[in-house]
């Protein structure tokens, strides 16, 4: 019963999803030509003559009105065609096939390990207020939000790389030396993993250990403290206290208050996932990991339309997707919830 | 009877920036076997916190300093968490105000029950189904078998109250601390739950210690009710010796109070700014309108005034010859 009121609540949001896209996009469209400098001189250079500029603009449809333009924007996404990349030259689509694998990697095992170590340890501290472990995590919470996270990117490739030699240098997702994985999914360590690509899956996860690293210690404090406190709140509230005057055994109580803190705790995994879409742009710089973040910077320094938009276009449905998950989790877990 | 819980002397305090406020004061009460007890008092006067200091769940800032609570002849402030685990919603059952806030929201109320009785006895999942739909006709929820999937939010007031009884009465309970049941349920609704807790007490042989600021609901369910003013008790005797005259001015005040929130005539006497209870004498001095000089100087002990009654204020025997008007 249960699920088919969860699938119809799904379905209804997922229709209103391409309404929202076309939206965002033509937002994003009107904006984008909006922003100082002309991307005609990116193509012909800072030399051409003003009949060579005029003569681009025109083949590249730029001389043509917005409106105009936007409807042919549409009418190319249908066909899966989001346009040509001025800077790289290529399809924007065949761009963002190779780096969007690497954001979303770093994303995955970022978050991954930010819930595993940032609910039990919130979770724990909450329970038994005292001792070695919770001043130890109240100091790692004053410390991370105060650090910035290519700082300390920076620091762990000094000591870790450079000092003791324990993991590789920030030389991107793959050592050079060593084939990249069939692609299936583009995340290399799961596609090395299917493919049984041994050589490969060490060398990508050796890569991933110290921008995960440090993307966790920084980020995974917003998990802990958001656990932290709606389990402290959860075990002062009523039924809590009820569940302990009613004999309920210590296991059990928490999993009560824990079951009730569910639902903060996945937004801010919601909105830990969506930050670090754009939010790692400085880590994926300083580890040259080839990300969206980075191409991102990269399009709107160089007035890049086409991919801007798809860069933009993209991360509006990955954040529309993760508060749709993290809306189905609260359905699943609150039956007050209609 | 023999009491099965004795209370002596229990001082529980509240740490606050100030240093410690007491919140009950020395406290000795007797509840007997199967009786039902009625404790009144202003909000503030330490009820709530006696009834979670019986049960152990007194968490810091408060700090329970002195005294014992004995159960069964078993000092309960010496008792390990597990066996005390045991005691709670076992022998000794709490029912809540505001029932609803007090059931887990986001578990079905048959799971919750289930819970409840597992947590004291082995049973077998479907053993317990069966218990839970059994004990939710004993407390009259229609068609107990489909309302086990219900939350508590699919529940009126009225409904979790009488899933927390199930709860309360699901195993040998000796002693039934109620405290403050009418809060957020009407008044036919709460006379209904007051009726069907009282009469399952009654027939399992459950004490009632039911804490309530509703004089009414003490003079009908209660045999004997305690006064409590400032963490103490400052009266102690039969209902129907209390109605007919109080042997404490506090008490005198609560019954004209509760005369004149129903609208009586000649309650016009109305209990004034609620001055704080006094550091040194009698604490209830600065609201007393029979104080004299003496009142100052000598704290009251509480001590016996009549046959089975006990109150704590110096002019007990001449506010019990009706001698003191005000």
């Amino acid at each position: 019963m249960s699920s088919v009121r969860l699938l119809k609540y799904a379905s209804r949001r997922l229709a209103l999803l391409p309404v929202q896209l076309l939206l965002v996009s033509l937002i994003v469209f009107v904006l984008v030509r909006q922003m100082p400098g002309d991307p005609t001189f990116l193509y012909t250079g800072p030399f051409a003559t003003t009949e060579r500029v005029a003569e681009v603009r025109k083949q590249l449809g730029l001389d043509e009105p917005t409106y105009v333009q936007y409807v042919r924007y549409l009418e190319r996404i249908a066909y899966g065609d989001f346009g040509l990349s001025m800077r790289t030259s290529q399809p924007v689509v065949a761009d963002l096939r190779q780096r969007l694998p690497a954001t979303m990697e770093l994303i995955l095992y970022a978050v991954v390990f930010s819930v595993l170590i940032g609910v039990p340890l919130g979770v724990y501290t909450a329970i038994r207020s005292k001792g070695a472990l919770n001043r130890g995590v109240f100091v790692y919470g004053m410390t991370s939000g105060a650090l910035p996270d290519f700082w300390f990117a920076l620091v762990a490739i000094f000591i870790f790389f450079y000092k003791l030699h324990w993991l590789p240098g920030p030389i991107g997702r793959i050592d050079l030396l060593i084939s990249k994985p069939q692609n299936i999914s583009g995340l290399y360590t799961v596609d090395a993993l299917l493919t049984g690509n041994w050589p490969a899956l060490a060398s990508a996860s050796g890569q991933l250990v110290l921008p995960v690293a440090t993307l966790v210690f920084i980020y995974m404090s917003l998990v802990l403290k958001n656990t932290r406190s709606a389990m402290e709140d959860m075990l002062r509230s009523e039924f809590v206290t009820y569940a302990r005057a009613a004999g309920l055994p210590r296991l059990m109580q928490w999993r009560y208050a824990l079951r009730n803190a569910m639902p903060p705790i996945i937004t801010v995994t919601g909105i830990l996932t969506w930050f670090l879409l754009g939010g790692a742009v400085l880590v994926e710089t300083v580890f040259a990991w080839g990300g969206l973040g980075q191409y991102a910077v990269q399009s709107v320094v160089n007035s890049d339309y086409a991919a801007l938009q798809a860069v933009v276009l993209f991360s509006a449905v990955f954040t529309m997707v993760i508060f749709l998950l993290v809306d189905l989790a609260y359905f699943l877990i609150d039956p007050r919830i209609k | 009877m023999a009491p099965i819980l004795e209370l002596r002397e229990l001082s529980v305090s509240y740490e606050t920036q100030g240093g410690a406020r007491a919140v009950l004061s020395k406290l000795s009460l007797d509840v007997s076997a199967g009786e039902a007890l009625g404790i009144v008092g202003e909000s503030g006067s330490g009820k709530t916190v006696l009834v979670r200091s019986i049960l152990g769940l007194l968490d810091p800032p408060f700090r329970t300093d002195h005294g014992t609570v004995v159960f069964e002849g078993r000092d309960l402030r010496q008792l390990d968490e597990q066996s005390f685990r045991q005691l709670r919603g076992g022998s000794i059952a709490l029912t809540t105000p505001e029932p609803r806030k007090h059931l887990n929201p986001l578990i079905s109320i048959g799971r919750q029950i289930v819970n409840v009785l597992r947590a004291h006895q082995t049973l077998a999942e479907q053993a317990a189904r069966t218990r839970t739909i059994e004990l939710l006709r004993a407390v009259g929820i229609p068609d107990p078998e489909r309302r086990l999937a219900a939350y508590p939010h699919e529940l009126s007031g009225g409904m979790c109250q009488r899933v927390i009884i199930a709860m309360a009465l699901a195993h040998q309970t000796k002693l039934l601390l109620v405290d403050e049941p009418t809060a957020g349920l009407d008044v036919t609704i709460s006379r209904q739950i007051l009726d069907l807790m009282h009469e399952l007490a009654v027939s399992h042989g459950t004490a009632l210690m039911l804490v309530s600021r509703d004089l009414g609901v003490v003079a009908h369910y209660c045999r004997r009710v305690a006064v409590m003013y400032d963490g103490r008790i400052v009266e102690d005797a039969p209902v129907e010796a209390f109605f007919a005259g109080p042997a404490h001015p506090y008490s005198r005040q609560l019954l004209r109070a509760a005369a004149a929130s129903r609208g009586k005539r000649g309650a016009e006497k109305r209990v004034d700014a609620l001055a704080e209870p006094a550091r040194t004498g009698c604490p209830f001095r600065p609201r007393c309108p029979v104080a004299v000089a003496a009142c100052a100087t000598a704290v009251p002990a509480l001590q016996q005034v009549a046959a089975g009654r006990r109150a704590r204020c110096l002019r007990a025997e001449a506010l019990l010859r009706q001698e003191l008007a005000a």
